[in-house]
């Protein structure tokens, strides 16, 4: 959410992590179109944990009416006045020092920024009250994505300044421009198959709780309402094991099915599945990819996890390639 | 990930020869710390590198490897290069001590700075010496990226060379799912990315990857995320660098798409190659920056030369008007042929047009294209002055190869650009082709959709499809300015009125002055500021118009200053105001920019004819005209022919003017003008009534009168020269015309009166010609003495009796010194007077002397019987 607000026109200026403020039209961040303002005047930057703002220009900036000492950096506060060439033309406020992150800010009527804006984390369901829209982080592909909860078919793809339509708001999506370490590391990556999932469902099949083991170690995801439906979806998987149906093709159920069965409608089970993915991509590290939990097509789920027990109650109702219960 | 607290303190109390003092930054594969040497008291830094065992390392299992790799990495030592001093480990991290640098990595410097392609060039080039001398000692970097170079005081230095190799645990098997190769997804090769064996070669891709997408501005496999970046390296090709930027110098795109070839093979064989390829390139944009050094200002004004007679004077003037409009683009002298390009009226078809604004329209494109043409550096343009005398009419939609002939045959053009726009119902497009002889086909073609009511957009948007027609001629001298719709219009109807409709008025100069100031970004202002300047100066003769243009010429952005079109303009200034050093020092600096060397002589030329160093301004002009061959140069070496006192060569030039172009407006009235001077008088007058119908000015108007009252009909020069003075009430020269027709028709009184504002306006000063037109009023009035006075200072000041005989023998006649004006009369006929000249009124006196009367009777002069 970290934003500056322009003192004389009340536009709201939302921080990349490296943003850059000048006269140097289409290479800088924020315009400022003032002879007296260089080409790169002044940088807000995120590093090491804050926020520092730094001068390199050739009339000065001033923070807080103090003038900066050229290349020097300086930490930023809520509250600072920055302002450029030693005069008030442009007059920016500090209004919040939060770290850079992929955002979604709302525009106004004239497609201007408002300074309202909704900080991303991974997966994320939008407007969080009634969600509408699922905003996403696809780890492989290394891309946002915004789907709508009532035709999860349209993926659209986010881009530095996609602009979506949200309840009836226009959207911008901003990436952070944090230098994110891209780097392919040289830590494993496991597999979803490589997961054992133990689901433990209340005799009245109220509560789910769900816990993942693996090489040893647990990781407790907790008592939640979604993990009823994914449990829900493990036992279709247990029913086609029972079957015969062949591994990959294991599991797969008709969303009307699922919307009989449970007896909701189908924009529940969507936020459901969204949550349940949410929760793993978040909780789970080191897996590839992970939000893939539940996996979609067409009109259908499944389950991927591929070695899970239920037990209901004290009871082990099923089992799925789970050597010791 | 950084230290924890608890490791901090530790380190700093297990280790003693180095002590932690704070964080510097935090890496992919690990943070570093500025630490103090203890024992060689400076400061040093140290990454520490995790590595991926849980266990302790210890001296011993740090394996041999890893060790033996960190001492060949401490062997390195170069300027480029960061110094490793020493390797130790801690806890389960490998510690490398090395050299402390203040600066900044290169991916802050991209951000924070604005560099030159020189600057970048220069940085580049030392990061490839650093990869070249490890490359020497046997070391790969495997991790070449922005962050990963550090520049702090001009010095450049590669840091985490090799590291990448340290910080996996060797001790560790690596298994199946892991990947062995680390590094940054978007700066890999593609062999790395397929965990292939690496060689020196991955570094020159990666290399590769950094300086493209720092002189471009993109990253050579650009899509949406890294991952989509690091899988299009494997799997597809790199945007052709010359595609990106066309302006790149060719060397530079080459050696960027050699180094980003997908097979290692095809890429450069060294680094060190690579080195030497780009110290030639800088070598080579340096030598061609030599137009960026500093203006130097001038000391004003040398005093006023002595000048021709009036006649001559006057039609300097009107040939430099149309000197200046011949001539607007450069050519930079290399290895491409300069290339003469002439740019056809646009057509435009206005049926569907909603902006009824043609004439602005119009103006646009043609601005655009003129500024593109002139910017570039080996592209001459050929002004449309030019075309409209021989092709007045010309209809580019059914233009034939012969008019396409004629043109060339006319300027010298090689290259011919046509424009036109169309509107559909809703959409307009607009289409340019470029014609090159000798067959004038299309040799290529842009056509893109506009808008019609942005006049900026229009103007930039055919700047830069312009471009595209000339991908090899790609070297400009200013990025092209982009302006907005409002300052365009100004300029667009100021360069209608100054350019097109040839008005030059003071009321325009001020109205180009104001738009200089309100948008000093449009260089092109600068040339409608000359031409005003000098259409202006040349009808009025009024100095302060040249001092103000220059003035604010002077006053431009420093950039404009080191182009030619700059050092042209200032030298046509100086020409015009008989600033004969100051010309020459522009002129020489054209030279040296390796300018054009047509254009060079072409200003050469009007700089010795205006200092009247006639045998040099023709052999200037003559070597012109064998480079390019064209009407106005022509006309310009006409001028010099006849007043070398070559009438007859000077009449033949202009007739073979005339053929190609009948409508020659210079060529008719220059052929006038040797026609009044030689005495046919009939040729003088048809000559000057068809120049003056196409475009009245006083200059004909007066010779006109002239030639009238040489042929007797003082009524008709009356006529003449009344319309002269409507244009310039108050030029001397005009008024004395004036009154002695007036005194001619018998209006004495009022010939008195304009003797007199003749003398009120010329009494106080001592220019030659002024002194020439007071002694004749003197002598006109009767006042014997204050002739002979204001004769005599002209004679002092004159260095050539031809100068002044005619009006010697004039004013002479005027006072009845009847010996004297014998003398000078002879003296006029050796000059090349016409003998008609004596039928003027005033030597009527000298009509009752015997060698006058067989004089005039020899040449069949009427002056005499008419007593």
């Amino acid at each position: 959410m970290a934003y500056l607000i322009e003192k004389n026109c009340q536009k709201c200026c939302h921080l990349y992590a490296h943003h850059s403020f000048g006269r140097f039209q289409f290479s800088v961040d924020t315009l400022i179109e003032d002879l007296s303002v260089s080409k790169i005047h002044v940088i807000i930057e995120w590093s090491n944990g804050k926020w520092f703002i730094r001068d390199l220009s050739r009339n000065g900036t001033w923070l807080n009416h103090k003038r900066l000492a050229k290349e020097e950096v300086e930490i930023l506060n809520v509250g600072d006045t920055i302002t450029f060439a030693g005069n008030s033309n442009t007059t920016y406020i500090v209004k919040d020092l939060s770290p850079p992150t992929d955002k979604l800010i709302k525009l106004d009527k004239e497609d201007n920024f408002t300074c309202e804006s909704i900080d991303l984390s991974a997966y994320n369901l939008i407007p969080e009250q009634s969600p509408e829209n699922v905003v996403f982080y696809e780890q492989v592909s290394g891309q946002w994505f915004i789907e709508s909860l009532d035709s999860p078919s349209t993926k659209e793809i986010l881009e530095d300044n996609t602009v979506v339509n949200i309840s009836g708001d226009k959207w911008l999506f901003q990436s952070s421009h944090v230098d994110v370490n891209t780097n392919v590391t040289s830590v494993p990556q496991y597999y979803i198959s490589d997961l054992k999932f133990l689901f433990n469902l209340s005799l009245d099949e109220e509560t789910t709780e769900l816990k993942i083991n693996h090489d040893d170690k647990d990781i407790d995801l907790q008592v939640r309402s979604h993990h009823y439906l994914t449990l829900n979806l493990a036992r279709y998987r247990a029913e086609d094991e029972r079957r015969g149906v062949p591994f990959e093709d294991q599991g797969w159920v008709n969303t009307e099915q699922l919307v009989k069965d449970l007896g909701v409608d189908i924009r529940y089970i969507n936020i459901q599945i969204h949550r349940a993915r949410k929760q793993f991509a978040e909780d789970i590290k080191h897996v590839y990819d992970a939000e893939n939990i539940i996996e979609r097509q067409l009109r259908k789920v499944r389950f991927t996890g591929a070695a899970f027990a239920i037990y209901k109650g004290s009871q082990l109702e099923s089992a799925l390639n789970v050597v010791n219960s | 990930m950084s230290l924890t607290h608890k490791e901090f303190v530790k380190f700093n109390q297990v280790t003693t020869e180095y002590q932690l003092i704070k964080l510097l930054n935090q890496g992919g594969m690990g943070a570093v710390y500025l630490a103090e040497d203890t024992r060689l008291k400076r400061k040093v830094a140290i990454k520490f590198l995790k590595t991926e065992t849980q266990s302790k390392l210890d001296d011993q299992s740090i394996n041999n490897k890893t060790l033996q790799e960190a001492q060949l990495l401490a062997r390195l030592n170069h300027p480029n290069i960061v110094q490793i001093h020493d390797v130790q480990t801690f806890d389960n991290f490998v510690c490398i001590v090395m050299e402390y640098l203040q600066g900044k990595n290169l991916l802050q410097f991209q951000r924070q700075h604005i560099s030159t392609l020189t600057q970048k060039l220069t940085i580049l080039a030392d990061i490839c010496k650093g990869i070249a001398h490890a490359h020497n000692k046997g070391v790969l970097h495997c991790d070449i990226k922005a962050s990963n170079i550090l520049i702090d005081q001009q010095q450049t230095k590669i840091t985490d060379f090799g590291i990448s190799k340290l910080s996996i645990d060797k001790t560790e098997k690596p298994d199946a799912s892991s990947s062995t190769s680390y590094g940054s997804l978007t700066a890999m090769s593609p062999e790395q990315l397929q965990n292939k064996a690496l060689d020196f070669r991955s570094d020159l891709f990666s290399f590769g990857l950094l300086a493209f997408e720092w002189i471009t501005g993109d990253h050579p496999f650009k899509k949406a995320s890294p991952q989509a970046i690091s899988q299009h390296i494997v799997d597809g090709e790199a945007k052709d660098a010359l595609q990106v930027i066309p302006q790149l110098p060719r060397e530079l795109a080459l050696l960027l798409n050699q180094l980003l070839q997908k097979d290692k093979q095809l890429r450069p064989s060294s680094a060190e190659l690579v080195y030497q390829q780009l110290q030639a390139i800088i070598v080579a944009i340096t030598q061609q920056n030599i137009l960026a050094q500093d203006t130097q200002v001038f000391e004003p004004l040398q005093p006023k030369e002595s000048s021709l007679h009036k006649v001559k004077k006057l039609l300097a003037a009107t040939m430099f008007i149309l000197c200046c409009g011949g001539i607007y683009g450069y050519i930079h002298l290399s290895d491409i042929p300069e290339r003469y390009v002439v740019f056809l009226p646009p057509s435009i078809d206005s049926e569907n047009l909603k902006n009824n604004n043609t004439t602005l329209l119009n103006a646009a494109i043609n601005e655009s294209i003129k500024q593109s043409i002139v910017n570039h550096k080996k592209l001459n343009l050929i002004s449309q002055s030019e075309i409209n005398v021989i092709a007045p009419d010309i209809n580019i939609n059914k233009l034939s190869k012969s008019t396409l002939e004629k043109i060339h045959n006319a300027t010298g053009a090689q290259e011919v650009i046509t424009a036109s726009l169309n509107c559909e119902l809703i959409q307009c497009s607009l289409t340019l082709e470029r014609l090159t002889a000798p067959n004038w086909t299309v040799h290529s073609r842009q056509k893109w959709p506009v808008v019609t009511d942005s006049y900026s957009y229009l103007y930039n948007s055919t700047g830069q499809e312009f471009e595209a027609l000339y991908p090899d001629f790609q070297d400009t001298y200013l990025a092209l300015a982009k302006v907005d719709d409002q300052v365009l219009q100004t300029h667009l109807t100021l360069y209608q009125e100054i350019v097109i409709a040839e008005n030059y008025s003071q009321a325009l100069f001020e109205r180009i002055a104001q738009l200089i100031i309100t948008a000093p970004n449009l260089y092109a202002n600068y040339d409608l500021l000359k031409e005003v300047a000098l259409g202006l100066y040349a009808d009025s003769q009024n100095e302060e118009v040249l001092t103000n243009a220059k003035k604010i010429l002077f006053n431009s952005p420093f950039d404009y200053q080191s182009t030619p079109s700059f050092l042209y303009n200032a030298a046509m200034l100086a020409i015009t105001g008989h600033e004969w050093e100051q010309a020459e020092n522009y002129i020489k600096k054209l030279r040296q920019s390796d300018s054009n060397l047509y254009i060079t002589l072409e200003l050469e030329g009007s700089l010795y004819l205006k200092k009247d160093d006639l045998p040099k301004a023709q052999q200037a002009f003559e070597i012109a005209l064998k480079l390019r061959p064209n009407n106005i140069t022509k006309e310009l070496l006409a001028t010099v022919l006849w007043w070398q006192g070559n009438a007859e060569q000077a009449r033949k030039l202009l007739e073979s003017i005339l053929s190609i172009s009948p409508q020659s407006f210079v060529a008719n009235q220059m052929l006038a003008d040797i026609a009044l001077f030689e005495g046919d008088l009939e040729t003088a007058i048809k000559g000057y009534n068809n120049t003056i119908s196409v475009r009245p000015n006083a200059i004909d108007y007066s010779h006109l009168s002239v030639a009238y009252s040489l042929q007797r009909d003082f009524s008709q020069a009356l006529d003449a020269i009344k319309k002269a003075l409507q244009l310039y009430p108050d030029n001397p020269d005009y008024l004395l015309n004036l009154a002695d027709m007036q005194k001619a028709t018998g209006l004495t009184d009022s010939a008195n009166t304009t003797y007199y504002k003749v003398i009120d306006l010329t009494k106080d000063s001592d220019d030659f010609d002024d002194l020439l037109i007071s002694s004749q009023a003197y002598g006109q009035l009767g006042n014997a003495k204050s002739a002979l006075k204001s004769l005599n200072l002209a004679i002092s000041i004159a260095p050539d009796s031809n100068e002044y005989s005619f009006t010697a023998a004039l004013v002479y006649s005027l006072i009845g010194e009847h010996q004297s004006a014998l003398l000078y009369i002879e003296k006029s006929l050796e000059a090349g007077y016409h003998p008609m000249w004596l039928s003027l009124p005033w030597f009527e006196t000298l009509c009752d002397k015997e060698e006058f009367v067989s004089l005039t009777g020899q040449y069949n002069s009427s002056v005499c019987s008419s007593n």
